[in-house]
């Protein structure tokens, strides 16, 4: 089983972050109290959406029976989810139609149809917005940090931009996940305030004087006059959303208490091909660990988070054996007597880390206003990209964690399977039930929404 | 002879106020970049416009932006390897892609720490360089503006871009700082500006008559800078630009320069898939020959190999498929075996090596995580060495090798595969070219046996052109491919494809073909290729980028 929270926490405030530069232990602010500064900062309770990814399918042979699927061999692939029971929605028997007019594999068409749903002509962008972004922009449009992606991943097929990345703001305007665990410390807390240094503060004005200044030629860039084609313009309309971005941040510095800790060491493994399996556990602590507390401190209010990428490969090391390619050595073969008894103790890896990471975001320790735990203030939407790892691209299982803490989920709990309906019949259905109007995935790929909401 | 219509056109170009991005430039502002023309000069014929054009509004790679800062402000670029993400690899193409390049709020992150390294770590003399006064008054900042602005938005500055950093002179010395901060910032900022980072070319100046959008003169520098030196224009070139001197002749002579060995090994990196040498690590008990030195060894084989012989001696690059001789490090000596000595060695009485494709650093590229990869290694030499594709897997078509012996050869493991009428469309075009490099390991040791102890047979044949012919092993595989008109055509495609920084498409198949064709007049003359490409019609102008291709999209 994965690690408990309290042992992440312990391990994360002992050992994790104690190591700057020189190897000078640095004293550090413990998770709980960053969330107790978060709680007293946020008067009203935000609400909040994760979108989960975890690589390589969900086969319906697990999930017909809710989560209680144990192979012949041990191996209990959604064990991690069981506590999570009475707050958790599985709508199971969806299809993925989203077409590509170029496509690879069935991979990439999960992929890319991964809170999307729209079909697509490159394999370099999503056709559209995704679910989180929609959410941000009408539930909350002013957060300091827009986004944060990241996860554990391998990079394989890293020139499938939508392999890796799961949040996209539209056509070519990717949210890119951070795989490096110092980078991402520097993107969630790099401008965070430095009370009681005049230098540090006369460092950020000039930053914020030396925008001013880029964002001026940003425009220019942008405007009629520039005679730049259609298309460049919006690409470069693109970038300044998130030069302003920036700008806002480094504008807020000083108007939030949540002290950050130190800088975390940056390890090799994450977001590379191929990656250092070994440093996955303590990569996964840290980027973890660093994205709650990006929630926690009411910094970000939706993103991605992802168990690898589609159709990554790595080898592993299981009680029934070794593979040298997770994906087209063994999880290929799922269903063959041979590679069975390893393909589901890999199922179960992977819903391991995600239920972890629920597991974490419920960590009582930390209390929004209204004294719920973070996961019942967020709705978390897990998806993957295959029906199962044979490439079928039907028969998808989903599922809704959290989002309770207003007394009732607007997710009926339990499984709920239909036939013939799809991805983007369920992703619209989940915006309805968020209270959120706009409509996401191609109309034609659209039916209505589906019967599973409260 | 092939009449080759644009290689002995000269590049001239029109005196034109009109600075490059639209603003008129003041009388003393250096601007005089105007359109750029093609002249029918030297018995051409005058240059019908192809529809081949660059893309436009690429951002810099991340070569090309750390080749620049280095040229350009003389700092450690090693740093900002940590800053700057890499660039992602573009679907099927080159990571200078314009499609690869696109923003993200990570990115821009990533640019403003660079900035503010670049910024703090440039030294006095690099500043006095571009300041001929150093106080906070007009004539001292906006001089060092313009002066440095001209390198790094590689064209004059207008008015207004002037007067807008040279305010950072005066935020400065609210702060209580004086010029040399102010600098400071001003380099701050215009790193972070899109006329660094982006190669924004205007796409309203029609040629009255093709109606097409042509380059001005400074656009243009840029276009060559980046194609033959990997980097922005120097002053000399952007002096040539003002000048309106563009030519032919100024081509031939940048692929003279250093930057221009810079610029192939560049290309042959991306194209070979070396790049990904940097990054890519076995696991050290598998592999115990495996070392990061050794991969540095693998990928300086390779880029070395194509530089001695397409930068050096100007041979013809088909060579490269059957040449004899590699430079190597001593540990790519020892994994190589055989007597093999670091230094020049010469393969000719080796039948395991010879011509690049036998070269480890291009094999351990283009293998994932198993001993061998047929897969990967025939898709390499479809697409890169062959220009072809394979339709996608269908649904449900992956249950990869189920049912099949592990311990046999890999090669009938596919055998069987391909048996399954879903998997055999595309498996039965890549895998034959995979085969041959079956002898390989992933680490590009040669073996007579895999791990389950199975003789590998790496005989086959290959279909070019509509011919099958046999071969017997690698060397000879490589051979056969040198002989191909199809390669041949590829190969030109695929330079092509670097140099436009976007995917090579049916439209631009008769362009192909006469670059081809000059291609085979030079000899198989490479950087001849790159110069081809750079005074070709369609590098002088420039394509409407349609919004809809590039904007993010409302949800329906």
């Amino acid at each position: 089983m994965s690690t408990s929270p309290s042992r992440a926490l312990q391990k994360l405030t002992r050992r994790r972050f104690l190591h700057g530069a020189g190897g000078a232990a640095i004293a550090l602010p413990l998770l709980h109290s960053v969330g107790g500064s978060a709680q007293a900062q946020v008067g009203q309770t935000p609400e909040r959406f994760i979108g989960l990814f975890v690589a390589q399918g969900l086969p319906k042979v697990i999930t017909d029976s809710f989560l209680d699927y144990v192979h012949p061999t041990g191996s209990h692939p959604l064990r991690s989810f069981i506590p999570f029971k009475d707050r958790l929605t599985m709508v199971r028997g969806l299809d993925v139609q989203t077409q590509h007019t170029n496509p690879k594999t069935p991979h990439s068409n999960g992929c890319a149809s991964f809170m999307c749903g729209m079909d697509c002509s490159s394999r370099e962008t999503k056709g559209g917005p995704t679910l989180d972004w929609i959410f941000k922009q009408e539930k909350a449009p002013d957060t300091l940090l827009p986004t944060v992606n990241t996860g554990v991943w391998g990079a394989d097929d890293s020139d499938e931009f939508y392999r890796i990345i799961h949040s996209w703001r539209g056509v070519n305007a990717p949210n890119e996940p951070t795989a490096d665990t110092k980078e991402l410390f520097r993107s969630v807390f790099g401008s965070m305030p430095n009370p009681g240094d005049p230098a540090g503060d006369k460092e950020n004005g000039y930053r914020k004087s030396v925008l001013d200044a880029v964002i001026e030629d940003y425009k220019s860039a942008m405007s009629d006059a520039s005679g730049f084609s259609p298309g460049v313009r919006a690409l470069i309309s693109n970038h300044l959303d998130t030069v302003r971005e920036l700008e806002k941040r480094i504008g807020a510095l000083g108007t939030t208490t949540c002290g950050a800790p130190a800088e975390p060491p940056s390890i090799a493994g994450s977001g590379k091909f191929p990656p250092v399996v070994a440093n996955w556990p303590e990569i996964w602590d840290i980027v973890s660990d660093l994205y709650i507390m990006a929630y926690r401190c009411d910094l970000v209010r939706s993103g991605t988070f992802m168990v690898d990428s589609g159709g990554d490969k790595w080898p592993f090391q299981g009680k029934h054996g070794t593979t040298d390619n997770v994906h087209g050595t063994t999880l290929h073969n799922w269903q063959s007597a041979e590679h069975a008894p390893l393909a589901y103790e890999i199922f179960e890896w992977y819903w391991d880390k995600a239920g972890d990471f629920l597991t974490r975001l419920d960590d009582p320790a930390f209390q929004d206003a209204n004294g719920a735990t973070l996961l019942d203030n967020t709705t978390v939407l897990v998806g993957t990209e295959l029906g199962d790892p044979s490439h079928n691209l039907n028969d998808f299982t989903f599922m809704l964690a959290g989002g309770d803490a207003a007394g009732k989920s607007p997710f009926t709990r339990g499984a709920h399977t239909f036939d013939g309906k799809t991805d983007v019949d369920f992703y619209n259905t989940v915006l309805t039930g968020l209270g959120i109007q706009k409509r996401i995935g191609e109309t034609k790929y659209y039916s209505g929404d589906l019967s599973f909401l409260a | 002879m092939t009449t080759f219509r644009w290689s002995i056109l000269a590049v001239a170009v029109l005196g034109c106020s009109e600075s490059s991005n639209g603003g008129s430039l003041p009388a003393g502002s250096g601007g005089s970049g105007g359109s750029s023309t093609t002249s029918g000069a030297g018995g051409g014929g005058s240059a019908t416009p192809s529809t081949s054009m660059p893309a436009s509004g690429r951002r810099l790679t991340r070569d090309e932006i750390f080749n620049t800062l280095g040229e350009i402000l003389g700092v450690d670029i090693t740093p900002l390897k940590g800053i700057i993400k890499e660039d992602s690899g573009a679907d099927g193409g080159f990571r200078n892609w314009r499609s690869a390049l696109l923003p993200s709020g990570a990115r821009t992150d990533g640019y403003e720490q660079a900035a503010i390294y670049v910024a703090k770590t440039m030294t006095t003399d690099t500043i006095a360089k571009f300041a001929s006064c150093q106080n906070t008054a007009a004539p001292c900042t906006s001089g060092f503006v313009s002066s440095l602005g001209r390198l790094l938005y590689r064209r004059p500055l207008t008015d207004a871009e002037v007067a807008r950093l040279v305010t950072l002179f005066d935020v400065a010395v609210g702060q209580g700082d004086g010029f040399e901060r102010g600098a400071r910032l001003v380099v701050q900022a215009m790193l972070q500006s899109p006329y660094f980072l982006y190669r924004l070319e205007r796409a309203d100046r029609n040629d009255p008559v093709t109606q097409l959008a042509r380059v001005d003169s400074y656009e243009l520098a840029s276009r060559w800078s980046f194609l033959l030196w990997q980097s922005a224009p120097d002053a000399a070139l952007l002096d040539r630009a003002q000048q309106g001197t563009l030519d032919a002749t100024l081509v031939a002579s940048m692929l003279e320069s250093p930057k221009a060995r810079r610029a192939a090994r560049g290309f042959f990196d991306e194209w070979l898939g070396t790049y990904k040498l940097e990054t890519k690590a076995l696991d050290p008990v598998a592999y115990p020959a495996y070392s990061p030195e050794l991969t540095k060894e693998m990928r300086d084989e390779s880029l070395s190999f194509f530089e001695k012989l397409v930068v050096d001696e100007r041979g013809s690059f088909l060579s490269a498929f059957t040449r004899q001789s590699s430079t190597i490090g001593p540990s790519l000596a020892a994994l190589y075996g055989g007597g093999a000595v670091a230094g020049m060695q010469d393969w000719t009485n080796d039948s395991t090596r010879g011509g690049f494709l036998t070269q480890a650093g291009l094999i351990m590229a283009h293998t994932k995580v198993e001993e061998t990869s047929i897969v990967d290694r025939g898709l390499f030499v479809l697409r890169s060495l062959m220009c072809g594709d394979v339709p996608p897997a269908p649904p449900g078509a992956a249950a990869q090798l189920a049912n099949v012996d592990i311990s046999l050869p890999q090669r009938v493991r596919f055998e069987q595969h391909r048996e399954d009428r879903a998997c055999q469309g595309c498996h039965s075009v890549f895998d034959p070219l995979g085969n041959p490099f079956e002898a390989y390991s992933a680490l590009g040791q040669f073996k007579t046996q895999d791990k389950h102890g199975n003789p590998i047979q790496v005989s086959g044949s290959l279909t070019l052109d509509g011919v099958s012919r046999d071969y017997q092993n690698l060397e000879e595989f490589s051979a056969l491919l040198a002989q191909s008109p199809q390669t041949e055509s590829c190969v030109v495609q695929q330079l092509a494809s670097y140099a436009f920084g976007r995917a090579i498409d049916s439209s631009d198949q008769p362009f192909v073909g006469e670059l081809t064709a000059r291609f085979q007049e030079r000899s198989h003359d490479f950087l001849g290729l790159f110069q081809d490409l750079a005074v070709s019609p369609g590098y002088q102008f420039v394509p409407q980028e349609p919004v809809a291709a590039a904007a993010a999209q409302e949800a329906p």
